[in-house]
């Protein structure tokens, strides 16, 4: 069975690279498809792989290449042939999901999100009020693309149940949710003192309101600590006035340090799943968390961690007396966690996969 | 989810720019849930209140552009401008989007935690009715050139965005036809109503044997049967209402003395001359049809051609009859068969307290609760 996996863009490293990553460990013959691709930002162990990328890979200018050339990605993503593959998997929080197929060829959707910023939901840069005036244009034609290339997919797979209902309602498209996973491995329980801190570990953009955690934080008086960086970051700091860390980025190692030392960790937005949480819960820390969409999901009340169900001072702060005035226990945080786990992720992806194809096969009597 | 009371709901609908039956609709909408906003396209304030729109207390909420007196003078060429306003528009943190669509509205962008309801009184004609359409509108030697390509362009549009709707009510069983037939989707029918108060109130005199069309004269209506049957009856005919300058005149040629034209009548005029006509004459084909249920709110039959929105309205050999080929030999012959008929005024007034404003409301409120209590059972 030939098999090829495609991506978006190979440009930032993030959670949807990381489930990337996992196919290919599942799958690591299949070369990878994608828009764009820049070495330099992605992990070393990528540049073993047989990557093909777009004619978009010709056009100059490429560090603005995922906003100036957004009008042309549907053309180049239709642009790339997989007449020859029996299987195509494609990662896709936007354009990946939009390639062309053959009945020859089954196509697998594992999609991270329907395009924020097409059908409504908050984004990362508010492209709603942004006055750049082709720019209603220019999304008015990326929503009939996004629309009609859903019908490309033959089986859509959903990483959150968020997402799922997501789909449904942009696509009217049934999706099996299968969760993105964590590295349990990795993120384990550790003997190291608890600290008396919070902790956040997010990219530094509005919509994950990072900034609820500070002001409550400077209002109640508690320790917070921030790893992560982002555009936001200058605001975030200008109004925690030096009384909250920021960390910045960091590497692994200290990141798990901070995961097993917290006493929680804050979740102040809403995302469509949130590895994050889940990273910290495999490490035995309990999650505040803001009670909507993919945290729902990821966290059990009062056992792994507190909703609060406004974002407002007072309601995360009331979550916080909550985890405050009781013990966690963390060996129970971890076990509840486990479903995310990779282990058990790739073993359900595969089965998922399989049983697909097979179903596929024969509607199609191949 | 919460309380019903506590619900937010938002109102779309395509422009507020003629007080016609699409904008009462919005108002009773508005009226049944009057703390949600309506978000339009253009509000024409001047020319909406003149004719008896209320905005007070109402949050009608445009793009920058929506109100200003320029644009409005040329909206209507602003076509391919529309779908973008309409998907501009933030519904987030609605738990309930209405909206009154025959153009554009239903475009509008949702979330998975909105229920987006659509009120569809037909869709696009611009689209799917596009031959007859595209002659109302008497383009130039360039537009009419370049209009087949923004329609196209439109046309797919309109039916990708019906996508969008959740749940599709129509105003017809006709519309609800359309609706399968050009977005393979399913709907629920609810008429919309018409306000026929003021034809009770007119006593009603003896008829003096004239027969009588109401409404806008478009080719749409295919005027021109009805023109040509009572020029061969000779039987007297009145021709009441507004439109095209062209094909009024058109018509007026091609009529002999036993037709009368009567334009730019008010309101109270309409209802005389309705109380006094034996019959109102239906040719067109119409995604519901105002006129029909005001002649019969007048205790007057109605003779009509045998398809859309008048199917719902009048039954045939009791509040009117039917003539099943759009053109005037067929009419004729319907005439004939008319003048050897007796109708039940008593009947008519009563068939059309079906389209009464109190009856529209219940449906339509019951309906929309049945919505919101599916949702939450689910949610």
């Amino acid at each position: 069975m030939k098999i090829a996996l495609v991506h978006d863009y190979l440009t930032v490293y993030g959670g949807g690279e990381r489930m990337l990553e996992l196919f290919h460990e599942i799958y690591p013959h299949a070369p990878v498809y994608t828009l764009l691709y820049t070495p330099s930002s992605m992990p070393e162990c990528m540049r073993t792989w047989d990557i093909h990328s777009s004619f978009l890979q010709k056009f100059p200018f490429k560090s603005y290449a995922r906003k100036l050339y957004v009008p042309c990605m549907p053309t180049a993503i239709e642009s790339l042939h997989f007449e020859n593959y029996d299987l195509v998997l494609s990662i896709s929080a936007g354009f990946a999901k939009g390639i062309i197929t053959p009945v020859s060829t089954c196509h697998i959707s594992y999609t991270l999100t329907v395009p924020r910023f097409l059908w409504g939901y908050e984004t990362s840069t508010q492209v709603r009020h942004q006055r750049n005036i082709a720019l209603p244009f220019i999304n008015n034609y990326l929503r009939i693309w996004d629309k009609v290339a859903s019908d490309r997919v033959d089986y859509f797979l959903a990483n959150s149940a968020t997402t799922k209902k997501r789909i449904a309602k942009s696509y009217a498209r049934n999706a099996k949710v299968i969760y993105s996973p964590v590295d349990e491995s990795f993120f384990t329980l550790s003997t190291i003192p608890r600290e008396d801190f919070y902790l956040i570990v997010s990219r530094m953009e509005p919509y994950k309101h990072i900034e609820l955690a500070i002001q409550t934080c400077l209002k109640y008086k508690r320790k917070l600590k921030i790893i992560g960086d982002g555009p936001q970051r200058r605001y975030l700091e200008d109004i925690a006035q030096g009384q909250v860390d920021f960390l910045g980025l960091v590497d692994d190692h200290t990141l798990l340090r901070h995961y097993n030392t917290a006493k929680a960790l804050l979740f102040p937005g809403a995302d469509d799943l949130g590895l994050v949480p889940i990273e910290a819960q495999l490490c035995g820390t309990p999650v505040i968390a803001y009670a909507k969409d993919g945290a729902l999901e990821t966290i059990v009340e009062n056992q792994t961690g507190i909703y609060f169900s406004d974002q407002s001072e007072d309601d995360l702060y009331g979550a916080m007396v909550k985890i405050e005035g009781r013990d966690w226990n963390p060996e129970e945080i971890r076990k509840q966690a486990m479903k995310f786990s990779k282990k058990n992720i790739k073993y359900a992806l595969k089965h998922y996969i399989e049983e697909v194809y097979k179903e596929y096969k024969t509607s199609f009597s191949l | 989810m919460k309380d019903k009371k506590d619900l937010k709901i938002a109102i779309v609908c395509d422009s507020l720019d003629q007080y016609g039956g699409a904008e009462k609709i919005v108002e009773i909408i508005h009226e049944m849930y009057p703390k949600a906003p309506v978000y339009t396209s253009f509000y024409n304030a001047g020319r909406m209140t003149k004719h008896g729109f209320k905005d007070e207390g109402i949050q009608i909420i445009t793009p920058r552009f929506g109100r200003n007196k320029y644009m409005l003078k040329y909206a209507k060429a602003l076509v391919f401008l529309y779908p973008a306003i309409f998907e501009r528009f933030d519904f987030s943190g609605y738990d309930l989007v209405i909206s009154s669509s025959s153009r554009f509205a239903h475009g509008v962008i949702t979330t998975a935690d909105t229920i987006h309801i659509c009120y569809m009184h037909s869709p696009s004609r611009y689209a799917w009715d596009y031959f007859q359409y595209r002659d109302s509108l008497h383009l130039g030697f360039f537009l009419r050139r370049i209009y087949p390509y923004i329609i196209s362009y439109l046309r797919i549009w309109d039916r990708v965005a019906a996508d969008r709707v959740d749940y599709f009510i129509a105003n017809s069983r006709y519309t609800q036809q359309r609706i399968i037939k050009f977005y393979k989707r399913k709907s629920v029918v609810i008429h919309p109503f018409v306000d026929t108060l003021r034809f009770k109130i007119l006593e009603k005199s003896d008829t003096n044997g004239y027969y009588i069309y109401i409404g806008r004269f478009i080719p749409l209506r295919k005027l021109e049967i009805v023109v040509d049957t009572f020029n061969k009856l000779g039987l007297s005919l009145h021709m009441v209402g507004n439109g095209d300058k062209k094909y009024i005149e058109k018509l007026k040629k091609r009529s002999n003395a036993n037709i009368t034209f009567f334009e730019k009548q008010s309101d109270d005029q309409v209802a005389k001359q309705l109380a006094n006509s034996r019959a109102l004459i239906w040719p067109g084909v119409e995604d519901f049809g105002i006129a029909p249920v005001e002649a019969l709110a007048a205790g007057k039959p109605v003779i009509a051609f045998n398809r859309g929105g008048a199917k719902d309205i009048i039954e045939e050999g009791i509040t009117g009859i039917f003539f099943d080929k759009q053109d005037s030999s067929s009419l004729y012959e319907a005439m004939q068969r008319f003048s050897q008929l007796k109708f039940d005024p008593e009947i008519c007034i009563s068939h059309a307290q079906r389209f009464k404003k109190e009856k529209f409301i219940a449906t339509f409120g019951k309906y929309i609760d049945s919505i919101i209590d599916e949702n939450s059972i689910s949610a």
